[in-house]
């Protein structure tokens, strides 16, 4: 190989310098020394009187003149690691996700257009190419190689740097690898870390050299970090979606966010932006005006001076679809108003289905909300498939014996076992103290005889505290809960609390357990230091309970005017609450909420059999149906290793709304048939990812090169990455030595010093 | 020309006519067949207590023609006959009430409120008697201003239920109407049949009957037409936008008098066990509808 000039400076800064007869350096300056000081005596005497400065310059040339002759005469090498031309690989990898289109860099440049600039059009590539072999890829979550320019196009999705270095290593292993370069933003959202795979590069001695593009800080730039449409218990199909928002230069200002349902705004909310680089969440509500799966697009006003425009809109999905109605068994021990006012209040509710059994008189009850002549026709179920079928059970004001041994611990089953809700509402029998019921309640029962006499008379209106009338008092934990608000506004739902009418009476029990919450309580009457509990809830086993010790909530309807909906609200979220978590014999979840194109969604099924146990034995087939309306049926494989789960995945190539039906063979046979099937969807959106934390992180990078025995650069000195590369040793680098003798400049400079040392002489008149 | 009855003769129906009150009742309550009272007892309130029960039978006091809301006789009422069989109807029907139901109240438990009173919403169950005497009179029965009215709508509105009861023969029919049509000029009037779900909340009842009320089908005397055709009973009712009942008013039938006249001896069991069925038959309809 034949150096040029600029890389023989390169050989020097990377190479010995040695003399090929043996001579050492240092003997060599001593050499030198002895030359000065011999020419120094030759112009001790000269043969015409010359001034001292002439005499200094004239010994400086013909020492020169002689130092050059020794230093060719001794045979002066540098030796180096040098590769070999066009018999090593390069990979050149370059990003090729959707963060490098910001356009961060000087005059609005994009990232990748700086990184086009770089390599095609400023000869990068082609200084390369003079030494190696180049292999060229592009990445962003995955890796492909490319042939040029043409095949980038900054559509990823997201970005994964070890991913692609693996890629490569599989790709070019066998060959002669002998080093990486990777052009990135640094901006890897993936799981997975890239220094492992860096320090295995550098362990098989192929060094990875990194080119940062982009600005560390965008200065300029309001983002949506994520958006979530929560399941609610709200009443009137109200969704609260939360959105986060991040930003950079705008913290104090007022910005508009909008939902557009196609083309018509549905949402439209003013917010001031908090301190800038943190992520802060609005919550909006969303009440879906269709009952169908509906595709909301969320939009942030665009601002002129804005970088990045891509992380101002998002697409989410919101399931409004029309769902089976969630059974409830209401087993009511009187008629009273509390019992007709909690049906009166589900009866438009289409989500929740109210099966009564109503206690009228002595052996005499009254069904109202069955779907069938049979149900409940024998009573208070009396195997746990019957009762099982239900989300929840309302006992009211209903005495212990009404119930065998049985049915009581069939309850409790119910709600430990099978997750269903259970509400205990009014009075309790004291007979139910030491039954399943008294472990379920989140509140203690105790005998009234054991009470204050103060706290004792009972629920009714009387000469007694706990009869009389009373303002209720909501609970910080209460004020928050989903199962009591009024409204999605704090102060709005604190006001319209405050305008409820007074309740009546309430039954008296013993303290809160322990980790039961209280929503609501007594605002005067006090037991063991405690308010008394009017609504409290807590998880039990897999379920949920909740008592209401009152038995006057229906006042908030009749003493309200007829428009008002507070009492419906309410009963209508606590209800939804108590059985909206009861498992359903066939279940699906998704391991994410939302998914991007080329995205692996990965399918959980989980079955329960009709005791609501999990089923091992059932045969499951999953039809997805993609935005393009091309159904595919798969089946679902039982995972070993958790009972009743089954899985399926697959990759999503669309954007939009997928649908899946999945249906379930159970080996029993047994599976109604509106038990044996599942619909649900999910949506494929553009990604915020690459958007998100996007600015240029070189520290990844440098530690990337370090790791591997390699260098970082900043894109705007890139310039001296070919060098870097050549003389940087690798696996396949080689020893060369380069004489020095024989440079033609060494020659040049030579004749020049003698020219110059002649001239003087002349001129100053010595022989 | 009415039948001689010596008086001994008359004590002896009369023992009899209580013996089968008394069977009637163990016949339709088997199960609380020992609790069953004998109304004929003469039972103090006092026994009940000072609590007041979760239900409270309240009957609503109006304006009549005449101008006024008071009590008393004839022009006395000032035209109003909202009192009529008050309290004893109301006493025994609380007391019918509790014995065959679960309904939490006792005798004691009766009240009657203006219309405009808020306390009116306080109760579920409107009980009222909207009656003109003499029948087709223009002096007497209800006067509604617009303010009890707008209550009464508003009550139903907000899940009360309104029972109105005592109409005879079309002239009353049309006074009925009359007023139904002034408290819901938007809402139809419909004649209810026994297939309602009003009719079997509680007892099966699949045909009306036509409860005596006094100086109509059972005179001062003591003698009856019973089951007079000139007189078919009836029910009517105005539903909400849900399809449920809030109103109903009986017609060519009194309640009141068959409960008013529970332990009145010449009565006939058989219509004082069929006003409680359908008074009772409601009661529960109110409470879960």
């Amino acid at each position: 190989m034949q150096f040029t000039e600029q890389n023989l400076l390169a050989a020097f800064r990377e190479g010995t310098l040695t003399f090929a007869y043996g001579i050492s350096v240092p003997l060599f300056l001593l050499f030198v020394i002895l030359i000065v000081v011999g020419v120094w005596f030759s112009y001790r005497t000269t043969t015409r009187p010359v001034a001292q400065e002439w005499k200094t310059f004239l010994v400086g040339i013909r020492s020169a003149v002689l130092v050059i002759l020794l230093f060719c005469l001794l045979r002066p090498v540098i030796t180096t690691l040098q590769v070999s031309p066009q018999e090593t690989y390069l990979g050149l990898l370059i990003d090729d996700s959707q963060s490098m289109s910001i356009e961060d860099l000087a005059g609005r440049q994009s990232r990748q257009s700086a990184v086009e600039e770089l390599i095609f059009e400023n000869g990068l590539l082609e200084e390369l190419e003079q030494n190696f072999q180049i292999r060229t890829f592009r990445f962003d979550k995955d890796t492909q190689r490319i042939s040029g320019v043409e095949n980038l196009s900054e559509e990823g999705t997201a970005s994964s740097i070890d991913q692609a270095l693996n890629y490569v290593d599989d790709q070019l292993n066998g060959l002669p690898l002998g080093g990486i370069v990777l052009v990135s933003d640094g901006a890897d959202n993936s799981d997975s870390d890239p220094l492992a795979t860096a320090e295995s590069f550098g362990a098989r001695q192929i060094p990875v050299f990194t080119v940062g593009v982009g600005q560390e800080d965008i200065p300029q730039d309001i983002g949506i970090v994520d958006v979530s449409a929560a399941k609610t218990v709200l009443e009137g199909s109200v969704f609260s979606v939360q959105v986060a928002v991040n930003h950079q230069g705008y913290e104090g200002e007022e910005i508009e966010l909008t939902i557009m349902d196609g083309e018509t705004e549905v949402v439209a909310e003013t917010v001031i932006l908090g301190l800038e680089g943190v992520t802060r969440r609005f919550d909006l509500e969303l009440t879906p005006e269709r009952p169908e799966l509906i595709v909301y697009d969320l939009n942030i006003e665009l601002r002129d001076d804005e970088i990045i425009s891509q992380n101002n809109h998002y697409s989410f999905l919101v399931d409004n679809s029309e769902k089976d109605p969630l059974d409830i068994l209401y087993v009511e021990g009187h008629p009273r108003n509390e019992y007709k006012f909690i049906r009166r209040a589900v009866e438009d509710d289409t989500s929740l289905r109210l099966a009564t059994y109503l206690q009228t008189g002595p052996e005499k009850y009254y069904r109202q909300g069955i779907e069938s002549p049979t149900e409940l026709s024998s009573g208070f179920p009396e195997d746990r498939e019957e009762l099982f079928q239900y989300e929840a059970i309302i006992l009211g004001d209903i005495e212990k014996d009404f119930f065998n041994a049985d049915q009581l611990q069939m309850i409790e089953d119910f709600v430990a076992e099978r997750g269903g809700g259970f509400l205990m509402s009014g009075m309790v029998d004291e007979e139910f103290i030491n039954t399943p019921i008294a472990d379920i309640l989140p509140i203690t029962l105790i005998e009234e005889s054991f009470l204050p006499s103060f706290l004792r008379g009972g629920i009714r209106r009387g000469d007694h505290p706990t009869g009389e009338l009373y303002f209720p008092r909501l609970t910080t934990n209460g004020e928050f809960s989903p199962l009591l608000r009024l409204s999605s506004d704090d102060s709005e739902n604190s006001r319209l609390w405050q305008q409820l009418p007074e309740l009546q009476g309430i039954y008296v029990t013993g303290r809160t357990k322990p980790g039961a919450t209280v929503l609501v309580e007594h605002p005067l009457l006090v037991y063991q230091n405690q308010a008394l509990p009017l609504v409290a809830t807590q998880r039990y086993g897999s379920g949920r309970s909740m008592s209401v010790t009152t038995a006057s909530s229906w006042r908030w309807q009749m003493m309200l005017a007829s428009e008002d909906q507070s009492h419906e609200t309410l009963w209508r979220q606590m209800l939804r609450w108590l059985s909206v978590s009861a498992p359903a014999r066939i279940s699906i979840d998704f391991d994410r909420e939302f998914y991007n194109v080329g995205d692996e969604v990965n399918v959980t099924a989980t079955v329960l059999n009709d005791q609501y146990e999990p089923d091992n034995d059932a045969i499951l087939w999953m039809q997805k149906t993609d935005p393009l309306d091309q159904i595919t049926d798969t089946p679902m494989e039982w995972d070993i290793e958790e009972d009743g789960v089954y899985r399926s995945s697959f990759t999503v190539e669309e954007e939009g709304v997928f649908n899946l039906l999945v249906d379930v063979a159970s080996a029993a046979g047994d599976a109604a048939r509106d038990s044996s099937e599942k619909r649900t969807a999910f949506v494929v959106t553009p990604s915020l990812r690459e958007y998100t934390n996007a600015g240029l992180d070189s520290g990844l990078l440098a530690r990337v090169s370090q790791a591997s025995g390699g260098s970082y650069f900043d894109i705007d000195a890139a310039g001296n990455l070919s060098e870097a590369i050549e003389f940087t040793p690798n696996a396949y680098s080689q020893e060369v030595q380069i004489d020095l003798w024989d440079r033609p400049w060494l020659l040049g400079l030579l004749i020049l010093l003698l020219c110059i040392d002649w001239i003087t002489r002349r001129m100053r008149g010595l022989s | 020309m009415r039948p001689l009855i010596n008086q001994r003769c008359l004590k002896l129906v009369n023992r009899c006519r209580r013996l089968l009150v008394f069977l009637s009742l163990l016949l339709l309550m088997p199960a609380a067949s020992a609790q069953v009272l004998l109304f004929g007892s003469n039972e103090g309130l006092a026994i009940y207590g000072t609590d007041i029960t979760e239900f409270t039978w309240v009957r609503g006091r109006y304006t009549n023609h005449g101008g006024g809301r008071g009590r008393g006789r004839g022009y006395g009422r000032r035209g109003g006959w909202w009192d009529t069989d008050y309290p004893d109807s109301d006493e025994n029907f609380l007391r019918g009430v509790q014995r065959y139901t679960n309904i939490d109240t006792n005798p004691r438990n009766h009240d009657f409120v203006e219309l405009t009173d808020p306390r009116l919403f306080e109760h579920i169950f409107l009980y009222m008697n909207w009656k003109r005497v003499p029948i087709g009179s223009t002096f007497s029965g209800p006067n509604f201003t617009p303010e009890e009215i707008e209550a009464l709508r508003e009550f139903m509105f907000r899940g009360g239920f309104v029972m109105v009861d005592d109409f005879w023969g079309q002239p009353h029919l049309d006074d009925m109407f009359m007023e139904m049509n002034k408290i819901w000029p938007d809402r139809e009037i419909i004649q209810l049949n026994t297939s309602h779900e009003i009719f079997h909340t509680f007892f099966d009842i699949d045909q009306l009957a036509q409860v005596p009320g006094r100086m109509v089908t059972w005179d001062l005397g003591g003698y009856f037409s019973l089951d007079d055709p000139n007189y078919p009973p009836a029910v009517y009712a105005v539903l909400d936008d849900d399809g449920r009942v809030m109103m109903v008013a009986n017609y060519n039938t009194d309640l009141g008098d068959g409960w008013e006249h529970t332990f009145y001896e010449p009565y006939p069991t058989k219509y004082t066990n069929e006003a409680y069925k359908i008074g009772i038959n409601f009661l529960i309809y109110a409470f879960s509808h």
